[in-house]
Order: C-alpha cells, then structure tokens, then sequence
C-alpha cells in the first residue's frame, strides 16, 4: 500500500471509531477501558498501516486490531462496570430491565474472547457473517458455527426470559 | 431468535455510549504521538551523531554544562506553568469509576482517575465513595463512605486515588458504588458473578473500606529478558500484583496462588509476560499498565 498522509489517514480513520468504541465497549464493558483501547489501536493502526493490503478496506482490519486490543486489556485485568444515570433520574430504569440488562451482560462475559467477539460482531455491530469472517480471519462457516456455539453458551436465559 | 438476542444485546451493551469528544481525541493522540515519536527519532540520530563526533573532553563538559542549565530552566519553567493554570471547573474534568476485582483476591479496589476535557487546570477534589446494595441501602461495610483526593495540574499528571474494598467477595452478587464530590453526583453499578474467596469467611475478617496506596512507579532494577531471578511471592498478604524487572505485573485472571508465601523464580518470558515458578507449580503474569492501587495492609505485611 502506498504511504498514506496523515488527514488521508484520519478521514479514513474517523467513521469508523464509533463501531470501534462499539467492539471494544461490547467485549470490555467499560468505557474507559473501551475508549483507551480504541486510541491504542488508532495509534497502532497509523504505525502499521503499511501492512493494509493495497485496495483493501480500512474497516475490518481495524476492527481486528480493537478486537486484540481489547483482548490485551482484559487479560491484564477483571473488572466491569455499569455507569448508570445519576440517581435522581433512575426511576427512568425499571427494574425489570436493569435485571435483563445485567443478565445479558453476565452471559456475555462468560465467553470466552473469540465467541463474545463473534457474538458482539455480528449482534451489536450488526456485521453480516461475510463481514465477521474478514475481521476475525475465519472462513464464513467457521463463524457461523463458532456463533451458533456462543448461542448454545449464552444460554435460553438470555435470549427467551 | 436472533432478531430478539439481537435487541437485548443492543439494550445490553447501548448503556455508555462513547464520550463526544474520543474522536477528536482518538485523531489527536495519533499525530501527537506520531511527532512525540519523530521527534525522539530526531534526539536519538541528535546523539548519535554528537557521541561520533565527542573527541575532546572540554567538549563534553562544555554540553554537561549546557545539558544542565537546560534542564534547571525547564524545571522553573514547568512549576511555573503549574502553578498559573486555572482551578479546573466541573465541565472540564471527567471523573472515571471502575472496579478492579481480582479472582481469588481478599481485595476490590474503586479507582477514580480524573481526565480533562480541554485546557490544562489545576484540580483539587475531594470525593467521597460509599457502596450500597442496588435498592440503595448502605452497605455495612466498615469505613463506607470514604473519601478521597484527586489533586494535581491537568493533563500533565496522573491523576488517580481509589479506595481498597478487603473481605469483600461473597457477600453481594450486585452493588452500587456512589460517589459525591462538589463537581456532581454519580452511580455505578457492578454486576456479574462475584469471584469466589479463596478462603474461608471466617479467615476474612470484617469487609472495610479504606483509602488505597497509589503506585506509580515501579521501584524494581531491570532485568534481562529470559533471565531467572530468585523471588518471594507474598501470596498470604492476597497480593495479587508484583513489582518485577523494572514493571508492575498481575496475576493473570485464569490462576490460582496457593494462600501462603512463595519462596521460587521469576523470570520475564517477553515483553507482556513474566512467569514465576515454585515447588509444584507456576504462576502467569501479565505486565500491568498504568498507575496500580495497593491495599495499604498488604504494603506493610512480609
């Protein structure tokens, strides 16, 4: 791939840090730690940029960087957090919900990093299967099976209460 | 099925969205760092070059001396900065909550780091943290609601204070943790399966809350990579994080440390990995980044 500039690098770059704070909130939980492995990734993607294929989409490959980013940061720490609106405005949060919530979260983070990865990929980035497999380097029936066996790992709980 | 897991992961995880300013953060950094980077280049070509061409001792004095007169104005110049920048205003500072639980660790700790929004500022904020269950009952923990300062000149320090949570697993599978300083109000909410205690209640002692010591800098010499060192891993004291080579480093999350003190080696495995190896067994850890809180009871234990 041709050196890119700087700017050329950071239009390229800016829509997709949003789906980047996405995967790497959906596979951390936290916000800080999230938006922390996004600038990391950002950094490192502008260092390796030459490794993009030429011609190839900035997107995937970024997400895959996230994706280890994130990976790093969860394995040097366990710890989660939920920031909820300030009190006076939790009557906005039933309890109902806060329980689905807190459901769905568990489960989540009882997978391990390749099924939650696929998982948030493809539920909460809404990829298709085609797009998960370019970020995670699998072939399409490797993800849908590998997705299949993170919705059997989930559990009933989580998708039919 | 998968319109509906869909939407629950969404509700799920839709909580935090990003803050509005992580792109322009994001792009900042990376031509901040890119030049940062540069300009080492630079230096280090600098000194090279300068070592090739260092001939003659009065040479080397006369950039001593320059080097030093340098650095002294540099110093005055930098608490000169500090101590003109405005006190910082409830819009310019973020306040970040988060909870670090360790499994098979006697110790949770509550980690406040503050971070600006915009210019440098001086910020002096007391903030106070108490746990509760999730209907908001004070939890009977001893020492809740502490309080704790994040003081120092934004961007240029840390800045970071936490508490250290002891006897803490087991009790509340859900809690609150709320803070209150002069800038707001806030609630957080830890949720998930509680981490199992290693040891029995009643070996725990009562749960207590309590200001933790902040590390910043490791204190340990270097060590070559591969190169196995004797070390003592003080695992009774529930230490879960070691000083070692020169870098904080945490157990990782997947292991177990026997509860009683470990007499073996440690040896750096590469960049992001130290191992350390005892009678029966070995313990992974992994290189932690950042500031670390420490309880202050397991400072002072050996």
């Amino acid at each position: 791939m041709p050196d890119i500039d700087q700017r050329g690098f950071e239009a390229t770059l800016r829509p997709l840090i949003q789906p980047a704070y996405r995967l790497a909130y959906g596979l951390l939980h936290d916000r800080q730690a999230a938006e922390d492995a996004v600038q990391e990734a950002a950094f490192k993607a502008w260092r390796k940029r030459s490794n993009l294929r030429p011609g190839a989409p900035m997107g995937p490959w970024f997400l895959a960087i996230v994706a280890n980013e994130s990976r790093s940061a969860r394995r040097s720490r366990w710890w989660s957090v939920i920031k909820l609106p300030d009190l006076p405005q939790r009557a906005e949060f039933p309890d109902e919900k806060l329980s689905e919530v807190t459901t769905i979260r568990t489960a989540l983070r009882q997978l391990d990093h390749k099924l939650r990865l696929v998982i948030v990929l493809h539920f909460y980035l809404d990829l298709s299967y085609e797009q998960v497999a370019e970020v995670t380097g699998d072939s399409v029936e490797a993800v849908k099976s590998r997705i299949r066996r993170a919705i059997v790992k989930l559990g009933t709980n989580a998708i039919e209460r | 099925m998968e319109s509906s897991l869909r939407s629950k992961v969404h509700r799920a995880l839709d909580i935090e969205p990003a803050s509005p300013t992580l792109e322009d953060r994001v792009l900042v950094g990376i031509a901040e760092r890119s030049s940062a980077r540069a300009l080492s280049w630079r230096r280090d070509l600098i000194a090279s070059v300068a070592v090739l061409g260092f001939v003659a001792v009065v040479g080397g004095v006369f950039g001593a001396l320059i080097t030093h007169r340098s650095d002294s104005g540099r110093r005055l110049a930098t608490a000169g900065v500090a101590n003109a920048v405005p006190a910082c205003t409830a819009s310019q500072v973020n306040v970040a909550v988060s909870v670090e639980r360790r499994i098979g660790s006697r110790f949770s700790f509550v980690q406040l780091t503050a971070t600006d929004r915009g210019a440098a500022c001086f910020l002096h904020l007391p903030v106070t943290v108490s746990l509760a269950a999730v209907d908001g009952t004070p939890l009977g923990v001893s020492g809740n609601g502490a309080t704790a300062v994040l003081e120092g000149t934004l961007p240029r320090d840390a800045l970071v204070a936490g508490f250290s949570w002891s006897a803490w697993c087991g009790s509340f599978q859900a809690y609150l943790v709320q803070t209150a300083s002069p800038f707001g109000h806030g609630s957080y909410m830890f949720s998930g399966n509680t981490p199992p205690c290693p040891d029995a209640a009643a070996e725990r002692g009562p749960s207590s809350l309590e200001s933790a010591v902040v590390l910043t800098q490791p204190t340990s010499p270097s060590v070559r990579l591969g190169s196995t060192q004797p070390f003592n891993l003080l695992a009774h004291c529930g230490i879960q994080v070691v000083d070692f080579a020169g870098s904080f480093w945490a157990v990782d999350a997947g292991e177990s440390i026997p509860a009683m003190n470990l007499r073996g080696t440690m040896v750096q495995v590469d960049a992001g990995h130290a191992r350390f190896d005892y009678g029966v067994g070995r313990i992974l850890l992994n290189r932690h980044a950042g500031p670390l809180l420490v309880d202050p009871k397991s400072q002072l234990c050996d």
